[in-house]
């Protein structure tokens, strides 16, 4: 029991000490930073449950960006008729359907859900800017302000816990919960075992979209306007998800909560990020150290296997072959 | 017996792989309350004449009858609610669930209430089942990494057991089992005895059948060969039926000198690996050295260690005058050759054609100042081919529609037109029909004679027996014995020491 | 095309489909041909439309020639069109000390990137899709840092270099040289093999690693040149230049027959017909008057069908 609380506690020692760092050695970050902080991480997190719930599955899935826009799209759409109900509707719909479409791509296709990930992204971006520019929208998309005041900073945080015990329920206590951790661990003992993973990663598609919807909202609310782009940049959005999900999860033994995690996961890489720029990261550096990270985090995380292996080696190559 | 007095009767079972046949007419017949057994060496057909009885995969042709009835469940879900639940051999657990979900997973719907699942009560039922299988020391909320292999195997007993069965077969559970886990599994199987149920127990343990079966049946190359009564149970004449063919003629080599030449090609000293413990020996020039044992004892991974593909934990592989080999681009420069055991996935590229196969370790010298040309090509292909005598429409068909023993024979081709001089090869004439085993063997013995080395790993005792110099048993990553063949030495000799 | 009247063990359908595979990419070259031909009432064969053809069909070919080796290993690379811009931009920054350094620069640029990629992709062994993307990414901003934001252009005298000799001359050093490399040398044919089985490769000896980071080192240096070209055609380089390079290759490449596993059964006459079609695409898109975004979507879906056209599905027992 001792140890569980030491564990729990221990979750957020990285985070608190990150916070710290930052604020004594970097003047322009303080308290009045951490509304901004929770409100950036807040998107990613939403972005990384809805990746979670696919990798848990065993697929990959680099569309959830442009997803987000798009039912961003659908969101603003319906709330130049209908208000705030519209705009949930809005967001809510167009995330379903745009999960919808990706699932049977990938079902019918029969293709490598990456592949299809990526043909998606180019599909839905043009969907997108065609639905904006049917709507009335430019590029630019605004959501009137008293939309965007919901889910805004304080209500944005309801958001995330609302989700997050949504995330954490259905991962632990659902039957397609368990589903979806078989199929993804072995598809073919989940066969044997009478699950049909067809169907489970059609359900896991679209309960990735209703976090994507969340992420919606809080996306085309946080500036109050949402930019719509082609050439498949909308992939970028995938980056802070995976690298919040991977900090995050490497403290799975202390707890096992996932959701906690990421959500945790996320602020740190928030913290890391703001903090660089106000010690004076210019912008234009910030997608490279981003790449970096990116790239550094995956390969730290890819290979420990073959680390944990090379020090099996070491030691026994030390031990005594009689007593081996 | 008759259908109505037999709780199950499979009838004329036939299965194929593609151009392999798993099982060839297979019959079995289950009493009420009896504990059957079924044994046979790999390849004999029990792991996938139980999968089809358990409707894990469907059968070609054949009928099953349960209780007297026809039984034609549509999957695998059905026949355990008629009453046939079965253990699978391999890992059947998931190990990112806990305990009582493993148990119940696809089964969710008995705890669940609007999607929802009530954990607590879903736990409860889980231990209830483990306890009643004596195996309370297990809980049900654990996360199954924190078990040991055996209680993971225990989990997979509760899950088949919570059906209540009417047939329970256990593909290879003992295997898994120390002797605590044994106990627990043979109350089972008395107390479904006690109420009329029945048990199809799979294992290689003669020793553990004959102690445990009321009956048991013997299939051999996919047909079924013969059931024993207990009483009737003699372990040499089981045995002896386990692996005696018809051997129409003898198809092996025919000289019963071993090889005197003293010239040491390939040597491993002092290995150790993650299976293996203490591997030392040599390979003389011109010489086949045959590697026994059961399936797990380690010689495949000797196979892999002495081509380069894994290195050693500690130890030297060393070909010819002292170079030590440490990856498979080393081995081939120094004309050692590999064909794995899983000949579609890493000998061959199936997806491409014969040419594109033979001609894989020879580019360099096929090509001509940096050119590689299609004649070139096609000659060099065409001769190998010709020479194995690989039955193909043209040389530019597809490997995946060869036969097995022809794959093998590409795979053949592409290391004797590269000009190996020792190879390895590992359990080669897997799933091969009579005739092409007799080419290979044929080809060995004159790869021999011209003064090439063969390291030759089988699982299949009598190969080894006919066509090596020398033998070397291995057991539990050690070796056990090594004979020489003039010692003549006998199979059961042998399984002695693998045992 | 190799047709197997036998009587294969796996029955007609395959040969069926295997009909299908060989014979798509002429179809949709004649598809193309015969749609735009008569869409653009002629247009788009004409002398005009055939100029801007040209200019595009350098990058394709080329661009196309390196990425099909990629391709063949069963790997694909995102970032090309990123590392195009970057080496134009760093080509028009070296004008400004010698107009002479733009070419070797620009090729250096590309072949460091593609280095990285390899190194990253095949030695720490992160998947290619993340790894490229985030070069791409990466790349995007490299080219504001060194720019500013701002056009770069280079010397006008340079423009008179991008000659029609020049281009007919490129590509068809490319072409036999990449035929070449492709069919009919020790690189191609490994590559190729790789893609089939990489474990059947490995067993037989062959140097891997090596032969994994050398296509996405070549296609790098391509990338590179390819921003050269760009900067000797248009005079300038900007954040834009190679958006849509990427897209346009891989499209050409899988059009042309290449399957996305790759294997042996690639052929190098795909990067030619692929090319073809993809140019005679683009310019009778553009010819028609069709949206930058409709032409998103319209490449996103020949895309998808091309792949799942032509996808090998054989080896895979599951999982996707």
């Amino acid at each position: 029991m001792k140890n569980k609380i030491f564990g729990i506690l221990g979750v957020f020692v990285i985070p608190f000490f990150l916070f710290i760092f930052f604020s004594l050695v970097t003047p322009g970050f303080g308290l009045h930073s951490l509304p901004i902080i929770i409100s950036q991480s807040m998107i990613p997190t939403m972005i990384g449950f809805g990746m979670c719930v696919m990798f848990l599955c065993g697929l990959m899935d680099f569309s959830v960006g442009c997803r987000v826009i798009f039912a961003g799209v659908a969101g603003a759409a319906l709330a130049q008729y209908w208000g705030l109900v519209g705009f949930i509707i809005g967001c809510i719909g167009g995330s379903l359907v745009s999960a919808l479409l990706v699932a049977y791509l990938y079902r019918y296709l029969k293709i490598p859900s990456m592949v299809v990930s990526l043909g998606f992204v180019l599909i839905g971006e043009a969907l997108s800017y065609s639905g904006a520019e049917l709507f009335g929208f430019t590029s630019l998309i605004h959501i009137p302000p008293s939309v965007s005041v919901w889910f805004a900073f304080p209500y944005n945080i309801l958001w995330v816990t609302g989700a997050g015990i949504v995330f954490y329920l259905l991962l632990y206590h659902t039957k397609i919960g368990f589903h979806i951790i078989a199929v993804g661990e072995d598809e073919l003992l989940a066969k044997n075992m009478g699950v049909i993973p067809q169907n489970v990663k059609t359900i896991a598609y679209l309960l990735s979209g209703v976090f994507i919807a969340i992420a919606a909202f809080l996306q085309t609310s946080y500036a109050g306007f949402l930019s719509v782009t082609l050439g498949g940049g909308t992939m970028a959005m995938v980056f802070k998800p995976i690298m919040g999900v991977m900090i995050g999860l490497t403290l799975i033994r202390l707890w096992n909560n996932s959701p906690v995690l990421i959500i945790l996961g996320e602020i740190c890489l928030t913290i890391i990020f703001n903090g660089l720029i106000a010690a004076g990261l210019p912008d234009v550096f910030q997608s490279i150290v981003l790449g970096l990270f990116l790239l550094t985090i995956l390969g730290i995380s890819g290979n420990t296997e073959k680390f944990r292996e090379s020090i099996r080696r070491s030691h026994v190559r030390k031990m005594d072959p009689a007593g081996y | 017996m008759p259908v109505e007095s037999l709780l199950l009767k499979a009838h004329k079972i036939n299965k194929s792989f593609g151009i392999t046949r798993a099982l060839k007419d297979a019959d079995l017949e289950l009493e009420y309350g009896q504990i059957h057994g079924l044994i046979g060496e790999n390849g004999s057909g029990k792991s996938t004449l139980a999968s089809i009885i358990a409707v894990i995969q469907p059968a070609d042709s054949g009928e099953i009858f349960l209780d007297g009835q026809p039984y034609k469940p549509v999957d695998s879900l059905e026949a355990q609610r008629q009453g046939i639940c079965m253990i699978l051999q391999e890992k059947g657990t998931f190990d990112n669930l806990s305990v009582s979900r493993n148990i119940f997973i696809g089964k969710e719907n008995f705890f669940s209430f609007g999607g929802m699942i009530n954990i607590p009560r879903m736990n409860a039922a889980a231990q209830k089942i483990l306890e009643k299988i004596h195996a309370g020391h297990i809980k049900a909320a654990w996360p199954i990494t924190a078990l040991s292999f055996e209680d993971r195997k225990l989990v997979e007993v509760a899950r088949a057991m919570y059906a209540e069965p009417k047939v329970l077969i256990a593909d290879e559970t003992t295997t898994a089992l120390s002797r605590n886990g044994r106990e627990i599994l043979y109350r089972i199987m008395r107390d479904m005895k006690k109420e009329g149920h029945s048990v199809i127990f799979i294992s290689h343990d003669l020793d553990e059948l004959i102690n445990v079966c009321d009956s048991l049946t013997i299939l051999r190359d996919g047909e079924y060969v013969k059931t024993f009564e207990k009483k009737e149970f003699v372990t040499s004449v089981i045995r002896h039926l386990m692996v005696g063919r018809e051997v129409a003629g003898n198809y092996y080599r025919t000289d019963m000198d071993s090889c005197k030449n003293p010239e040491t090609v390939f040597s491993m000293e002092h290995v150790y690996s993650q299976k293996l413990r203490d591997i030392t020996f040599d390979l003389r020039k011109g010489e086949i050295l045959g590697l026994g044992g059961l399936a797990e004892c380690g010689m495949h991974e000797i196979g892999n260690i002495a081509f380069g593909l894994i290195p050693p934990d500690l130890g030297i592989v060393k070909a010819g005058d002292d170079k030590v080999v440490i990856n498979p681009v080393k081995a081939t420069s120094l004309g050692i050759a590999y064909l794995s055991k899983n000949r579609d996935t890493e000998s061959l590229m199936t997806s491409a054609n014969i040419v594109d196969n033979i001609c894989l370790a020879s580019y360099k010298k096929i090509q001509k100042n940096l050119f590689i040309w299609n004649k070139d090509e096609r000659e060099f292909a065409k001769a190998w081919g010709k020479k194995l005598e690989i039955k193909m429409t043209n040389i530019h068909q597809y490997v995946i529609e060869l036969s097995g023993g022809n794959k093998q024979k590409v795979a053949l081709a592409k290391w004797l037109g590269f000009g190996a001089d020792v190879l390895i090869m590992d359990y080669p004439t897997r799933g091969i029909d009579i005739g092409v085993k007799v080419n290979i063997y044929q080809l060995m013995t004159e790869l021999k004679n011209q003064g090439k080395s063969i390291i030759l790993i089988s699982e299949e005792l009598p190969e080894i027996i006919g066509m090596s110099d020398r033998i070397i048993i291995l057991k539990d990553g050690r070796i056990k014995g090594e004979f020489s063949r003039e010692e003549k030495v006998t199979e059961c000799k042998l399984v002695d020491y693998m045992i | 095309m190799r047709f197997h009247m036998q009587n294969s063990l796996i029955g007609t359908s395959v040969i069926r489909r295997l009909n299908l595979k060989a014979i798509f990419p002429l179809l949709g070259l004649v598809f193309v041909v015969l749609f735009f031909g008569f869409g653009t009432k002629g247009l788009v064969f004409s002398k005009l439309s055939l100029q801007s053809m040209l200019n595009e069909a350098v990058y394709i070919f080329i661009g196309a020639i390196g990425y099909a080796f990629v391709l063949a290993q069963g790997n694909f690379d995102l970032s090309v069109g990123s590392v195009m811009g970057v080496a134009c931009m760093t080509a028009a920054m070296a004008t400004k000390i010698n107009p002479y350094l733009a070419l070797p620069v620009g090729i250096i640029t590309g072949s460091i990137i593609g280095l990285i990629n390899a190194f990253v992709i095949v030695k720490a062994g992160v998947m290619a899709f993340i790894t490229t993307l985030a070069m791409s990414f990466m790349c995007t901003g490299l080219i504001l840092i060194i720019s500013n934001g701002a056009v770069v252009g280079a010397p006008l005298f340079m423009l008179k270099w991008y000659t029609v000799p020049l281009k007919l001359g490129v590509i068809l050093t490319f072409g036999i040289a990449g035929f070449f490399a492709f069919e009919r040398s020790y690189y191609g044919k490994i590559s190729k093999a790789i893609g089939s089985s990489i474990e059947a490769v490995r067993q037989s000896g062959t140097n891997i690693v090596l032969f994994r980071i050398l296509p996405f080192i070549i296609l790098g240096t391509i990338a590179g040149l390819l921003g050269f070209i760009s900067l000797i055609r248009t005079g300038t380089a900007s954040s834009s230049t190679g958006s849509t390079l990427m897209l346009n290759v891989l499209n050409a490449a899988l059009l042309g027959g290449i399957p996305f596993s790759g294997g042996t059964t690639s052929k190098f006459r795909s990067v030619i017909i692929g090319t073809l079609t993809i140019t005679i695409m683009s310019t009778g898109m553009t010819i028609l008057g069709t949206s930058t975004v409709n032409q998103q979507l319209i490449k996103g879906l020949v895309f998808l069908v091309t792949i799942a056209l032509s996808f090998d599905r054989k080896n895979l027992k599951v999982i996707k």
